[in-house]
């Protein structure tokens, strides 16, 4: 007899215990996609995991200055620049459309960058996102001694760009990734170069703050380069302000466009022959008022 | 023992008996819906959820709120960005929740008119528990119980940091806009 008080005392006891938040906490599990890995869609130099938002025109300006070797002269290479700048704008969740044009070189170029696989947790478990970044060049350069065939064939002037960026963000402060990428030079300027060019990439960032992080990229060439060629890196960091992301890196390569930083690298920390650039983006928002959702 | 037995019974009854009252009690909704407000002179800011979860007790006025902060949607994705991962910090904090009482209850008589009622409770933000106090409607209509309310939060009662460069941007004091009808459970 004793026992069945005690039972029902324990139960009227988890009974009252019964909170009313349990009626509302059984909700079943959804998938929860992770976001936010990076602040930018780009890292430094290479391609993040993000694209703009959908619906979100996004313009970036990536700014180089020339090399920091002749310090207070040039005021740390300021003095030179070469700039690339895109327009991109995302479709949806998983598809940005882009337009950008290189000074170097003077290349035009349109590309898209498509969530492939994007990380997730709660009802379905991804635990890597993976995009694909697909970019054709186009030199618009005059004929020139050290390109007499640029203008002979229309494709001549093109180029390729292929990459896969696949990255995982670990916690809130830290996101790496891998880059394999291969790049495809219809013309090249000596008949020992490869028209196909592979390498590897890998870059990541760390929050120090919720508005500062820093970042770094690194690009391994895969096969046989020439001498002088140089693994192309970068680091820097992140500070984002209302609507802007603001990022300054120093990096040995002085172009912003893959072609250019991966495989045309020429600085060296030995000989200080380094660039200090940044990227600034700014994002538009495309929502029409009487969008479905407001 | 068959005394002992019907004892049992009867108490697995009455356990029954009760747990059934309760549950005809009590009223819910998982599509509630919260919308924020932060108005200065250079910039209006609003944001939506219609993920919110929402359980009343008829019999003691007693209820609870709780949504996920990542279900609220901006019109700009860049600030939904922010207040996800500046200002509410949600991979930290990802619930809001209120947990209290309609002031009174006991004298309340629901009619399809709205009724000027007093809510008291604990509001959780930011992962910081305040005691608050405010106004709130509550009606009836078919079988649904509906209520509404609108108050105001202070950004610094949960610690929730604005910094100078923006401060000029974003209020204060920020406006919420809550509205649920409830279905019997």
């Amino acid at each position: 007899m004793k026992m069945y008080f005690l039972i029902v005392f324990l139960f009227s006891f988890v009974f009252a215990q019964d909170d009313l938040f349990d009626l509302i906490n059984d909700e079943p599990e959804k998938v929860e996609y992770v976001e936010y890995a990076f602040k930018g869609t780009r890292v430094a130099n290479a391609q993040s995991l993000e694209i703009p938002k959908p619906k979100v025109l996004q313009f970036m300006i990536q700014h180089r200055f020339g090399s920091i070797e002749n310090g207070f002269y040039d005021l740390f290479g300021t003095d030179y620049a070469i700039i690339r700048y895109d327009f991109s704008y995302g479709f949806n969740d998983i598809f940005a459309l882009g337009l950008g044009r290189s000074s170097f070189d003077k290349i035009y170029d349109i590309f898209f960058k498509t969530k492939l696989l994007r990380q997730s947790k709660g009802a379905s478990n991804m635990p890597v996102s993976v995009l694909l970044y697909s970019d054709l060049g186009i030199k618009t350069g005059r004929k020139s001694e050290d390109a007499p065939a640029l203008k002979d064939n229309f494709s001549n002037r093109l180029l390729y760009i292929n990459q896969l960026i696949i990255g995982r963000k670990f916690n809130r402060k830290l996101s790496l990734e891998i880059l394999p990428t291969i790049i495809y030079r219809n013309l090249v300027m000596k008949e020992s170069d490869k028209h196909q060019l592979s390498s590897l990439g890998f870059a990541g960032r760390y929050k120090i703050t919720n508005r500062f992080s820093i970042n770094g990229d690194y690009f391994v060439p895969i096969g046989s380069r020439d001498e002088n060629f140089k693994n192309s890196f970068a680091i820097g960091f992140d500070y984002e302000t209302g609507g802007h992301v603001f990022q300054v890196m120093i990096s040995n390569a002085q172009g912003p466009y893959e072609l250019t930083f991966i495989e045309n690298a020429n600085g060296d920390i030995s000989d200080s022959r380094l660039y200090l650039g940044f990227n600034i983006s700014r994002a538009f928002s495309l929502k029409g008022k009487d969008s479905s959702s407001w | 023992m068959s005394i002992v037995f019907s004892n049992k019974k009867i108490f697995i009854l009455l356990f029954l008996f009760f747990s059934f009252t309760f549950a005809k009690e009590r009223y819910i909704t998982r599509e509630g819906f919260i919308s924020f407000f932060s108005s200065t002179p250079l910039e209006d800011i609003k944001a939506i959820n219609k993920q919110v979860s929402c359980v009343l007790d008829k019999s003691t006025g007693e209820f609870a709120f709780q949504l996920p902060i990542k279900g609220f949607t901006f019109k700009n994705a860049l600030m939904q960005e922010h207040f996800n991962e500046s200002y509410l910090e949600s991979d930290i904090y990802p619930k809001s929740v209120f947990k209290g009482k309609i002031i009174d209850w006991n004298t309340i008589q629901l009619s399809e008119n709205p009724i000027e009622v007093f809510i008291e409770g604990e509001l959780t933000i930011h992962g910081i528990k305040q005691k608050i106090k405010e106004p709130g409607k509550i009606w009836r209509s078919s079988k649904s119980i509906i209520g509404e309310s609108n108050f105001n939060v202070a950004l610094v009662d949960y610690n929730i940091k604005v910094p100078k460069v923006v401060r000029s941007n974003i209020a204060e004091v920020i406006n919420v806009n809550v509205s649920v009808q409830l279905n019997p459970r």
